[in-house]
């Protein structure tokens, strides 16, 4: 197995050829924040918060995707990095809806992020999507992390219900034509809602939790409407 | 008629009746009739008729815009004879028809036997086209559109999209999104996603015809706010409406790279240029393209040699570099030669051509010796791609390449893949740039022809095929990953690099992509070696390079200069220097993605180490003037709506960042500046700069961060 050595804000970790600068860095416990990074999907490699200083490098790189190399130099909190962080938090606040990102609001501590800096800019700014009984879409939400699509896609299920419409600042998830969920290739997996990171997608049995629905008592209701089920 | 015309028409119609495919044949004897008999002449100009086909036939369902139909009436039936307009030499032997110069101008005409029945050709025309033609004319269109892309699949999808909307109902129904997307095997969602990314595919109805008018900077400067006011009040819509009738929609577009001849309006697919009374250009189309181009060896005679001819370019020389390349260089000693020359990248980035060559070369010969399966679908090892995407604010150049010498383009195409070993390759044309489409593909078939691509060529064992693929309104598809991922068949969004294109590039194959100019410079370099190269420029910047010279000047064109001519050169002698009674305010350098110079710096000779040493590049080659009448508020505010119009939306610093951005110099502008904005974005563009994926977002805020510093406003 051929191993790499590289520097990490100045600790020396070797790794075998191939691991990238943020599993290395984890290997020596150090956090680099990350948000459309998943374990299990390809990295995208667009949030842009992962980037690292790396020496003799003219710009920055991102650390969830970049293989490490031999003699590699990685800065993973110089002020420069700090700050492009606390920037894209700062703008995701401005543009999204992230009070149910834990995440976020962790990193938004941790780096100073001040959310309303922006003031009042463009938001994404759509109705909550309730067309289907597993799960709701709320776009005001949606950061375009690009989980959702991968899930739905060659990452995980292959059933290509969701991808990325429009461009630039009002690109947004969407099924084919925009048509509600029942009526695209959705099969209802679930592996969606469990990757997107900002509660844009959320199962319909959470949604009646919060608004203070006893579940035991709408299953009560739901057999009664259907008393046949039950005498199968 | 008499019995050989009947049986004429005969075989046309036994070929349309077999097959659907030949169907836009009869559509064009039917527009040959049609004009015959309204001019009462058999003699009909090629290029009127080409007009006339192109303008009707999508009403009727049919792909006119293939010379291939067109041509295959003058050349597989018996009609008519080609008489040439210059030297009156008439052609009616089919071999001699198959080998016609369309580029050069031709009459068409009956064969004289036939000529006295015009009238009773022309009736059984048209009853036979009103008995032949599909009952849903965009049913009989789709189907072509499936049958040639399906093969491709996945990256069949964006040109069979551009296809069915030309030949179909100039939108993108879902039906017809639907039926595409099954035929090529791209998930429905996908397909959609992909319809959506670009702007000149419409997936909602648009009027019959597209009414495109230019507010970026040079024409902003030149006018156009009188030309939208004009077409407001004809029209009585906005930008992005329709009129009533359906008959227009209105589009207010990004630069389209026509700066050299502001300010442009473009109707359906016709360039006006210089436009002054919107009402004319709407009744009629314009004429000959007008741009100014000069210069000493890309330009040599462009205007006057009929470079877009094959005739016209083996007059100059044409091939001779191919031809020596072939029988008395080895490809390695093609990639020396170029590496000596010291030729760099045209398009902005400027990265030596010879070292990507011999990267790629590399790359492409390891898995040549891991044997056939490494190709990519049988044809390839690794891909030659010529990046003509031009997009850039204020560019034009490699238009004016393509348009009058894309012998040339081709030529340095074919060099650049015997050097890497390629066998297949693309050339990735602007989607709005429509005579260049017409005038490359004209020259790619008659170099088809004269086997100048293809298998062997010119007796050789080098094989090379190249496939034209249309841009559809993206900026962003002019990034080099953006661009393999568009000819793949997704969304224009770039990939991370490393890895590098000439390790993983188009398909995951090793790719050199180039720019058009690039590829222009490389005939003359094999043809006369790399010291004659050199005679041209500085010892750090040889040879010459073209600048696109618009804004407040006198004569906006493409200038062909040898590197370290000063820029008041070329504002001032080339370009006439400013309007009378006019001082220069700034001068923008390298485009929207550029940056501000100030009138004490114009002294400056135009090669890169003395632009690097004042923090200047030239990007591509745009040079746009300010005169002191120029509102530099305007400018700023259009290069921010230009960035937030055609990012991707991938990466968060600039998905957001040019949306902020743009919101800044709004207010700016505006007078309403709040505090702590200068501050922020000053913040929001060194985030773009320093996080960004691809070269827009770190470009973005270039332009304006400079127009700052150096006081040309201040909020």
């Amino acid at each position: 197995m051929i191993e790499v050595t590289l520097t990490v804000d100045g600790e020396s970790v070797t790794v075998p050829q191939g691991t990238t600068i943020l599993q290395a860095a984890q290997r020596i416990s150090k956090e680099i924040p990350t948000i459309c990074y998943h374990p299990h999907f390809s990295p995208p490699s667009l949030c842009r918060v992962c980037v690292v200083e790396v020496e003799k490098s003219r710009v920055f790189v991102q650390a969830c995707s970049r293989a490490a190399e031999n003699g590699m130099v990685v800065r993973t909190d110089t002020p420069r990095v700090n700050q492009t962080r606390k920037l894209l938090l700062e703008m995701l606040h401005s543009a999204v809806d992230t009070s149910e990102s834990p995440d976020l609001l962790r990193y938004s501590k941790k780096y100073g992020a001040e959310p309303d800096r922006f003031g009042d800019g463009a938001r994404r700014e759509f109705p909550v999507f309730d067309d289907n009984p597993f799960y709701i879409r709320d776009y005001s939400k949606c950061i375009m992390c690009w989980r959702c699509v991968q899930a739905c896609g060659e990452d995980v299920q292959w059933t290509f219900a969701i991808h990325r419409g429009d461009r630039g600042f009002e690109a947004h998830i969407t099924t084919f034509d925009a048509v509600p969920i029942p009526e695209s290739t959705c099969v209802y997996c679930g592996n969606c809602v469990q990757a997107c990171p900002t509660g844009a997608l959320k199962p319909k049995r959470v949604i009646w939790m919060e608004q203070g629905f006893d579940l035991k008592q709408l299953a009560r209701v739901s057999q009664l409407d259907e008393p046949k089920k039950r005498d199968r | 008629m008499t019995p050989e015309l009947t049986a004429s028409l005969e075989e046309l119609l036994t070929a349309v009746r077999a097959d659907a495919a030949n169907l836009p044949s009869l559509f064009w004897l039917r527009a040959y009739t049609t004009i015959a008999m309204e001019r009462g002449t058999p003699r009909i100009r090629w290029a009127k008729l080409s007009g006339f086909v192109s303008r009707t036939a999508r009403e009727f369902g049919v792909n006119g815009l293939d010379h291939a139909p067109g041509r295959a009436l003058l050349t597989d039936y018996h009609f008519f004879q080609a008489v040439g307009t210059d030297d009156n030499i008439v052609v009616r032997d089919p071999g001699q028809m198959r080998a016609l110069d369309l580029g050069r101008s031709y009459d068409v005409e009956l064969l004289p036997d036939f000529q006295p029945e015009l009238p009773a050709l022309a009736l059984a025309v048209n009853q036979a086209w009103d008995e032949l033609r599909v009952a849903d004319h965009a049913d009989g269109a789709l189907a072509s559109v499936l049958t040639r892309w399906a093969p491709e699949g996945k990256s069949g999808l964006l040109p069979a999209l551009i296809q069915a909307q030309e030949t179909g109902k100039g939108w993108l129904p879902p039906e017809t999104l639907s039926q595409i997307a099954q035929a090529l095997g791209v998930p429905l969602s996908q397909a959609y996603g992909v319809a959506t990314y670009y702007k000149m595919l419409y997936t909602k109805p648009v009027g019959r015809k597209l009414i495109r008018v230019c507010d970026d900077v040079s024409c902003y400067l030149n006018g156009s706010a009188d030309l939208l006011h004009q077409l407001g009040n004809i029209l009585w819509v906005r930008g992005g409406e329709t009129t009533a009738d359906k008959e227009y929609t209105l589009e207010i577009v990004p630069c389209l790279g026509h700066c050299d001849c502001a300010p442009i309006v473009e109707v359906g697919s016709t360039l006006n240029e210089f436009v002054q009374d919107a009402r004319a250009v709407l009744s009629a189309p314009e004429a000959e393209p007008r741009g100014i181009a000069e210069g000493p060896v890309l330009l040599r005679d462009i205007n006057t040699a009929h470079l877009h001819t094959l005739d016209g370019y083996l007059a100059q020389g044409g091939f001779a570099a191919l031809r020596r390349a072939l029988t008395e260089m080895t490809p390695d000693q093609v990639i020396a030669e170029v590496k000596s020359a010291g030729l760099v990248g045209r398009g902005g980035a400027a990265f030596p051509t010879g070292l990507k060559w011999e990267l790629a070369s590399k790359s492409i010969s390891v898995l040549r010796v891991l044997g056939d399966a490494e190709k990519h679908r049988g044809r390839t090892y690794g891909y030659l791609v010529c990046n003509a995407d031009e997009s850039e604010t204020g560019t034009f150049k490699d238009r004016i390449l393509l348009e009058r010498s894309p012998f040339r383009v081709l030529e340095g195409i074919l060099l650049a893949a015997l050097a890497i070993g390629a066998e297949y390759g693309y050339i990735y044309l602007r989607g709005e740039y429509p005579l260049a489409y017409h005038r490359f593909r004209n020259a790619l078939e008659q170099a088809r022809a004269g086997n100048y691509v293809g298998s062997n060529i010119l007796g050789s064992n080098f094989s090379f095929e190249l496939e034209i693929r249309r841009g559809a309104g993206a900026y962003e598809c002019g990034e080099e990953t953006a661009l393999f991922e568009s000819i793949e068949g997704n969304r224009g969004e770039p990939r991370t690099k490393p890895p590098f294109p000439t390790d993983y590039g188009l398909f995951g194959k090793p790719t050199v992509i180039n720019n058009v100019e690039t590829l222009s410079n490389v005939p003359f370099i094999i043809a006369n070696g790399a010291a004659a190269y050199r005679q041209y420029g500085t010892e750090k910047s040889p040879g010459t390079r073209l600048v696109c010279l618009s804004g407040q000047v006198q004569r906006p064109g493409t200038y062909e200069i040898p590197m370290g001519t000063t820029l008041r050169h070329v504002i001032y002698e080339l370009g006439g220097g400013l309007h009378p009674d006019r001082s220069l305010k700034a001068v923008l350098v390298g485009g929207a993605a550029g940056a501000f110079l100030t009138p004490d710096q114009i002294d400056v000779p135009l090669a890169f180490e003395s632009l690097n040493a004042i923090g200047a590049t030239f990007g591509s080659g745009a040079i746009m003037v300010f005169d002191d009448s120029a509102n530099l508020w305007g400018v700023l505010l259009r290069i921010a709506r230009f960035f937030k119009e055609e990012s991707c939306g991938k990466c968060f610093p600039c998905q957001i960042g040019t949306q902020r951005q743009l919101e800044m110099i709004e207010r700016m502008g505006q007078g309403k500046a709040r505090a702590g904005d200068l501050q922020l974005l000053a913040e929001v563009g060194q985030v773009m700069t320093d996080a960004s994926l691809c070269g827009l977002g770190q470009f973005a805020a270039t332009a304006i961060a400079s127009a700052f510093k150096k006081n040309l406003v201040s909020a």
